[in-house]
């Protein structure tokens, strides 16, 4: 038995819901403990213990809705009846189960796998729901080396179907969603689709629980009456098949000629089915069927519901580039914005002005950011020129107040960049200060419905610590 | 110049000698007879005028659910058509059932649109066919009207027929059924078509005019006709055809009840536009005569509680004129041809000409009782002369052969106009 398990003594936590194992700490969460995810986040990994599914399955959901990567990527596990594993959702959702503690070795080389390859991701957190819920899925396939993205049968689902990691940030009602998230995906080439299955869903409100009927095609009553129609041959009496068994007997008898029907195909035949509205006695032949909702209770004809394809999905490269680089929904290539370098240049300055730093000690450098929230509106607003020459102004607006032997960059259309060598976190900041007023006071006169919402931050480069997580650590500071 | 020669030998008792055919039968039937009985029907016409007013106005007041059924095997095609010129009558409380049965062309999705948008009341189809009789029954058993007004598919109605149809029933009493009067549309597409317009005029346009007038008016023509709703409930509809238009007209008459002919509700159809499709379509007209009238219907010859005489009448004449004269004409052709062989060529060109000037005849003067779309009949002066050929040869030859072959093997069980499965038991049960 190579396992080593040691009692923290770092931790405020009761001793006993931490287990360390060589450098990992893993958190048991049981039943009873009330603590929150958000209190989990420095585990490496956590294990959750209980007997019953659904506290399970709660635990799991919150973990994995989470907003930050940082809890919804988190290893997680399940000790104990590891049959409870059965449920689809869950089983999609942690990253294995053990039977006992001892078992635990065999879970650390997927807590490792996991972290060094969230290690890799782009960590910002994108300012639509939409990007979140984009960079959620691909970095979660992303850590877990997921193949495929695999649509999962389940009867709890509104629409028939789930895809674990992305239907959890849905609330029942808002499930079908996510195939709009998915279409978004594919048609972004970030994902490549194969079909699986064709659900047809309500068009209110997306659920597939639909109760499918024939319905009168005059009145739309559900209460019709089916009868075969009779044609006796020998005397062309023709009528449904009530007229020929008028005592309830069962034996027919033409109402025409008396006589006994024998054999069909032989004396007579049935050539004709027809429905009898029992609300509004409409004859018809072709009952149009309708489907009910069962969630909302709308109505409507079969042609009137909305068809999905359900897909099995497979990231592309381009899907995994944006795991590792970020998702924006803004088509603005931000490499080219004269006056600014791209990001491969700045990262790379920025790992040399780090280790620049380290090297001299005393040096100090900050890396700033300036969040443009709700700008996307505005580029939309202005085309693409037009957001080029605002992007072109707004770096000569940090040019002409920064100061000297500055870099600036857009990470994306909707942030900016500032590496600031030879000052103070202080002065950093004060200029920050000043650019958010002049930002404000730009968009506030040329666009003063455009909603654009500055933020800025700033910090000291540290040594040791590369451009990725100097910018993790950036867009992470809240 | 020989014939000449010829008109001038003769005197009245020779020419009568050898004529006599066409003396007794076609002057004496067709023209004399006929004309005045149009004089006496143009007589009472005007007479009644105000009691046909009162009928239509009864009919108005009363407005009587009817139902129009069109019954038929791959007419999805004409049914827009109809279903749009039925929205044009003047009398409009009616419902449109269509039974499609067993079509295997698109009848089944177009008629199915033109329900799901209200041009059409029901639409019933037969997955498998049944016939005629049936598709008509199938239509009759769903139908609710107080009158069932059996239309052709094909066929074009002018916006009063259907009310036309319907007056008959408020004019008299006892009326069970009414035809309508069916001319030709296609008259000028060929020379086939020509000659049956002439024909269609003088069987229908006057014929049943005279018919009517005289009591014996026998088919209620399956293109147009209307029924009392409670007689076809206690016939149980229609039996299986061919001819089942002349069935049902003689159960009707069977029953006691009157049959007219109203020959201002007018519709047109497309007839066979060949002489062999004509041909084809006579040949089943004809064998059903002698399977109606001959073997279904014979207890009408035999005097007893069900005897009626203008259903005899009827008979007889139909009978007569149509199947012994065929005899006859053959007879006559023999009696030519031993006794006055040397001169059969001049007589039978002497038979034309009389036939073709008894046809002038009718079309000039029998034009004012006819009712018709026609503006003017002066078009057809040409075709008078090939009509005497057409009506007195062709149609003779087919008949002859329609009948023997129905007498001798009852091929009309045979037809494939009705399917294999009825046939058998009507020919099974004698009917
Ligand atoms: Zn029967
Ligand atoms: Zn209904
Ligand atoms: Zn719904």
């Amino acid at each position: 038995m190579n396992v080593k398990l040691k009692k923290p003594a770092e931790t405020g936590l009761k001793s006993d819901k931490v287990w360390c194992h060589h450098e990992l700490r893993f958190y048991l969460w049981d039943n009873l403990d009330p603590i929150d995810v958000f209190n989990l986040s420095d585990y490496d990994a956590v294990i959750i213990s209980s007997q019953n599914v659904d506290l399970i399955k709660e635990k799991v959901k919150r973990f994995r809705s989470w907003s930050s990567s940082e809890i919804h990527l988190k290893p997680l596990f399940i000790i104990g009846s590891g049959s409870l594993i059965n449920d689809p959702m869950v089983k999609g959702l942690v990253d294995g189960s053990l039977v006992s503690e001892s078992h635990i070795d065999g879970i650390a080389d997927v807590v490792r796998r996991i972290h060094s390859r969230k290690m890799k991701l782009d960590a910002r957190l994108p300012s639509t729901f939409e990007g979140q819920l984009v960079n959620k899925l691909l970095g979660f396939a992303y850590t877990r080396s997921l193949e495929e993205i695999n649509p999962v049968l389940n009867k709890e689902s509104i629409t028939g179907y789930v895809y674990p990691m992305l239907s959890i940030n849905f609330l029942r009602e808002e499930e079908g969603t996510q195939y709009q998230i998915l279409n978004l995906m594919e048609e972004e080439g970030l994902l490549d689709g194969s079909f699986q299955d064709r659900v047809y869903i309500c068009p209110s409100c997306s659920s597939g629980f639909l109760n499918y009927r024939e319905v009168c095609s005059k009145c739309s009553s559900t209460h019709l009456h089916a009868d075969d129609v009779v044609h006796h041959f020998p005397c062309a009496y023709i009528g449904p098949m009530k007229d020929f068994d008028s005592d309830g007997s069962g034996d027919l008898q033409c109402p025409k000629c008396d006589k006994l029907l024998h054999h069909i195909g032989v004396d007579y035949d049935k050539p004709s089915v027809v429905h009898t509205c029992q609300s509004c006695g409409q004859i018809q032949q072709n009952t149009p069927v309708h489907a009910s909702c069962y969630s909302c209770e709308t109505t409507v004809p079969t042609e009137q519901l909305q068809p999905t394809e359900i897909k099995s999905y497979t990231i592309t490269k381009k899907g995994l580039h944006v795991a590792m680089n970020g998702y924006s929904n803004s088509e603005i290539d931000t490499d080219v914005v004269h006056g600014a370098v791209d990001l491969t240049t700045f990262s790379t300055i920025l790992n040399m002005e780090v280790e620049r730093a380290s090297l001299l000690g005393s040096a100090k450098s900050c890396l700033g950011i300036i969040n443009l929230h709700n700008v996307n509106q505005v580029y939309n607003q202005l085309g693409e020129n037009g957001a080029y020459k605002l992007m072109t102004e707004l770096v000569e607006l940090v040019k002409s107040s920064a100061g000297r032997a500055d870099m600036i960059c857009f990470e994306r259309a909707e942030n900016l960049l500032l590496l600031q060598n030879e000052i103070s976190l202080q002065e950093a900041l004060n200029t920050l200060r000043s650019l958010k007023l002049l930002f404000n006071r730009l968009f506030e006169d040329r666009f003063p419905n455009g909603g654009v919402e500055i933020d800025t931050r700033s910090q000291l480069l540290t040594g040791g610590k590369n451009a990725q997580w100097h910018l993790n650590e950036l867009h992470n500071a809240n | 110049m020989d014939f000449v020669t010829y008109w001038n030998s003769l005197t009245w008792e020779k020419a009568f000698r050898i004529y006599w055919y066409f003396f007794i039968f076609e002057l004496t039937r067709f023209v004399t007879l006929e004309y005045v009985v149009l004089w006496r029907w143009k007589y009472r016409r005007r007479r009644d005028r105000d009691k046909y007013q009162e009928a239509t106005f009864r009919l108005f007041q009363e407005a009587p659910f009817v139902s129009i059924i069109v019954p038929g095997k791959n007419e999805g095609k004409h049914i827009y058509k109809l279903a749009k010129s039925l929205q044009n009558q003047t009398y409009r409380n009616f419902e449109l059932i269509v039974i499609d049965d067993g079509s295997d062309d698109e009848t089944e999705k177009i008629c199915n649109t033109l329900s799901k948008n209200g041009f059409i009341d029901l639409f019933i189809r037969n997955y498998v066919r049944g016939g005629k009789a049936s598709g008509a029954n199938l239509a009759f058993r769903y139908s609710k009207g107080d009158i069932v007004v059996h239309l052709d598919a094909d066929c074009s109605y002018s916006n009063d027929a259907i009310e036309k149809i319907l007056v008959p029933f408020y004019f008299e009493p006892n009326i069970g059924a009414v035809g309508g009067n069916v001319q030709v549309r296609n008259e000028s597409e060929s020379l086939a078509t020509s000659l049956q317009s002439i024909e269609y005029q003088n069987v229908i346009g006057s014929g049943r005019v005279v018919t009517s007038e005289l009591g014996i008016y026998r088919i209620v023509s399956g293109a147009f006709g209307a029924f009392r709703r409670d007689i076809l409930d206690r016939l149980g509809g229609w039996d299986i055809g061919p001819g089942l238009d002349g069935d049902i007209t003689v159960k009707i008459r069977k029953l006691g009840y009157q049959v007219r002919f109203a020959p201002d509700a007018l519709c047109v159809t497309s007839v066979p536009n060949t002489f062999r499709k004509l041909a084809k379509q006579r040949r089943r007209w004809d064998k059903s005569l002698i399977r109606f009238r001959v073997r279904k219907h014979k207890d009408v010859f035999v005097p007893n509680k069900a005897f009626q005489i203008p259903l005899f009448l009827s008979f007889v004449e139909n009978v007569t004129f149509n199947l012994i004269l065929n005899v006859k004409w053959y007879l006559y052709i023999v009696d030519m041809m031993i006794n006055f062989s040397n001169m059969l060529g001049t007589i039978i060109l002497m038979n034309l000409i009389l036939y073709t000037l008894a046809n002038y005849f009718k079309l000039i003067f029998f034009a004012p009782f006819r009712t018709s779309f026609r503006e003017s009949w002066l078009g057809q002066v040409i075709y008078v002369p090939l009509s005497a050929i057409y009506t007195g040869y062709f149609l003779r030859i087919v008949r002859t052969y329609a009948y023997i072959a129905e007498l001798l093997f009852k091929s009309s069980y045979k037809d494939p106009w009705n399917p294999g499965k009825t046939s058998f038991y009507a020919k099974a049960r004698r009917i």
